[in-house]
């Protein structure tokens, strides 16, 4: 049982970078690939609040949520706006990737950062398998923000819109939706999920440079597999992925692990290429 | 509809207007006038420059010339949705509505520019079902299910959900069968009876002129016949507009 614990709660950290992947992607139609080096940025920035600036827990979140956003937007506008066309900004997205990881590693350095969890860290014993405290956030994050994306996007106008824009951009207009205000509202939000999240992550996974790269391809993989767009793909996607991982990295050696993953990945994209809860996208030329 | 006080006082007055796609430039010196309660017709064959007017006014292609009123107020320099939420209804060739979503989704995105919340936008979809009955029943079907009729019928219903005081309308007979474009038209008659001003933008002549107080015949993207359908004798003038075989007559 501890492996699945352990399969969980990477799936919820694949989850929840697929979700941030996911509200940029309904409202703008990108890929946002830098989203995990963000999530990264958040574990470094929990890391300085809480050790170097000593903060009270909500200010660290509130910190990491603020920095995290103003850093989403700024890419938003230098890497994705200039750029036309989402293969174009495919390219930049992993640009501003990378130009994030040479500032972090620049400020913080390659060595990882322990950043300590604000909450219990004494280990539980649940359905017979042992589970941190910190983990059980991260699965529960997972849940509540999955949950949250969902009620927004079927349930509100603002959602509705969101769902429209990235359905057809310029109809969205003439409808009178500010598709501008949405795409930087998108990754505002998205890099505000981002940072929020590095206070819960750092913890399991250390402030560490490589971090994003890792999590990019992971949390691609959990958003194909769960299908582009969906709230509830990003969930099952995550926790696919990382169930996959774990099992297989423990049965059949940790060598094993990414074949294993990439091979699901290959079968759920041979039998439903949309993924499990997408749709077929119709283009309108 | 609810009856609204005719003026005659034009709604849409364009002037000069040139635009075309990025710097190319592909209508030139395009003027029209769009009154409350009247269609104008803005006719021509294909490539004269029409949707590109159309396009222009909703602020999607480049303004290169000319001005834009609406209701007296200067547009031309406003992004597409501030016109939108000025009082411009846009209807998009090829029925552009959001196929995935369904009927009552897409007609209350229509509302969205009201900014009025989903309970009072909800309260106005009776008004679009007493126009088009054949979406009423329809509200929870996917709009990409529907027949192509019943698709333009949620593409108009989704401009008037902002409650235009004008509306535009790019080929809404395009793909249609002919009865189903004599119901669209008979949708628009009821429009221009509420006091609406529409500007009609068609190659299907007939169906235009049926419903039109006003034409305006483009070619090559200039303006080669324009006047009040009471003037019109005889049909085959605008086609002979459309194909060059009469001399232009000049703008009005």
């Amino acid at each position: 049982m501890t492996v699945i614990w352990s399969g969980l709660t990477l799936g919820a950290i694949y989850g929840l970078v697929a979700l941030g992947y996911n509200i940029v992607f309904v409202t703008s139609n990108v890929f946002n690939f830098a989203h995990a080096q963000l999530l990264t940025l958040g574990t470094f920035i929990a890391f300085w609040a809480t050790v170097t600036l000593k903060l009270p827990t909500v200010l660290v979140f509130l910190l990491c949520a603020v920095i995290v956003a103003a850093v989403a937007v700024v890419e938003e506008r230098i890497a994705i706006r200039p750029v036309r066309g989402t293969e174009g900004q495919l390219v930049t997205t992993v640009g501003f990737l990378t130009l994030l990881e040479g500032v972090t590693q620049l400020i913080w350095g390659g060595q990882p950062l322990q950043v300590p969890f604000f909450g219990s860290e004494k280990v539980l014993s649940v359905f017979g398998g042992r589970v941190f405290p910190v983990e059980l956030m991260l699965m529960g994050a997972l849940v509540v923000f999955a949950a949250i994306f969902v009620a927004v996007s079927r349930g509100t106008m603002l959602g509705i819109a969101m769902l429209a824009v990235s359905e057809d951009r310029e109809a969205a207009l003439m409808r009178g939706i500010n598709v501008r205000a949405m795409a930087i509202g998108a990754f505002a939000v998205s890099g505000a999920l981002a940072g929020l999240l590095g206070p819960v992550v750092g913890p399991e996974t250390f402030a560490v440079v490589s971090l994003g790269s890792s999590l990019a391809l992971k949390g691609f993989v959990a958003m194909a597999i769960g299908g582009f767009g969906s709230g509830p793909g990003a969930l099952i996607g995550g926790i696919t992925v990382g169930l996959i991982e774990s099992e297989s990295g423990r049965y059949l050696g940790e060598s094993y692990s990414n074949l294993m993953v990439f091979t699901a990945l290959l079968a759920v994209m041979l039998l439903r290429p949309t993924g499990l809860f997408g749709h077929a996208r119709e283009r309108v030329v | 509809m609810t009856e609204q006080p005719v003026s005659s006082e034009p709604l849409l007055s364009v002037r000069n207007l040139v635009t075309g796609y990025g710097d190319l430039r592909v209508v030139w010196d395009v003027s029209f006038d769009v009154l409350p309660g009247q269609v104008t017709a803005l006719l021509g064959r294909n490539g004269a420059g029409k949707s590109t007017t159309l396009r222009a006014i909703a602020g999607l292609n480049k303004l290169h010339g000319g001005t834009v009123r609406l209701a007296g107020e200067d547009i031309a320099g406003l992004a597409s949705h501030k016109r939108i939420k000025a009082g411009l209804g846009v209807v998009q060739e090829n029925k552009r509505i959001f196929k995935r979503r369904t009927v009552e989704a897409n007609l209350m995105l229509g509302g969205y520019s009201l900014h009025v919340g989903r309970r009072k936008l909800k309260d106005s979809l009776d008004e679009i079902y007493e126009l088009f009955p054949a979406l009423r029943g329809r509200a929870s079907t996917q709009a990409g299910q529907l027949s192509g009729g019943q698709q333009q019928m949620v593409a108009i219903g989704q401009a008037l959900m902002g409650h235009p005081k004008v509306l535009m309308l790019d080929e809404p007979s395009a793909g249609l069968a002919p009865a189903i474009v004599l119901e669209v038209m008979e949708s628009v008659d009821k429009l221009k009876s509420s006091g609406l001003a529409v500007l009609l933008v068609e190659q299907a002549v007939e169906a235009a002129v049926s419903v039109a107080d006003h034409v305006t015949v483009l070619d090559i993207g200039r303006v080669v016949m324009d006047g009040p359908v009471s003037e019109l004798d005889d049909l085959d003038i605008i086609k002979d507009a459309y194909f060059g075989r009469t001399a232009p007559r000049p703008a009005s």
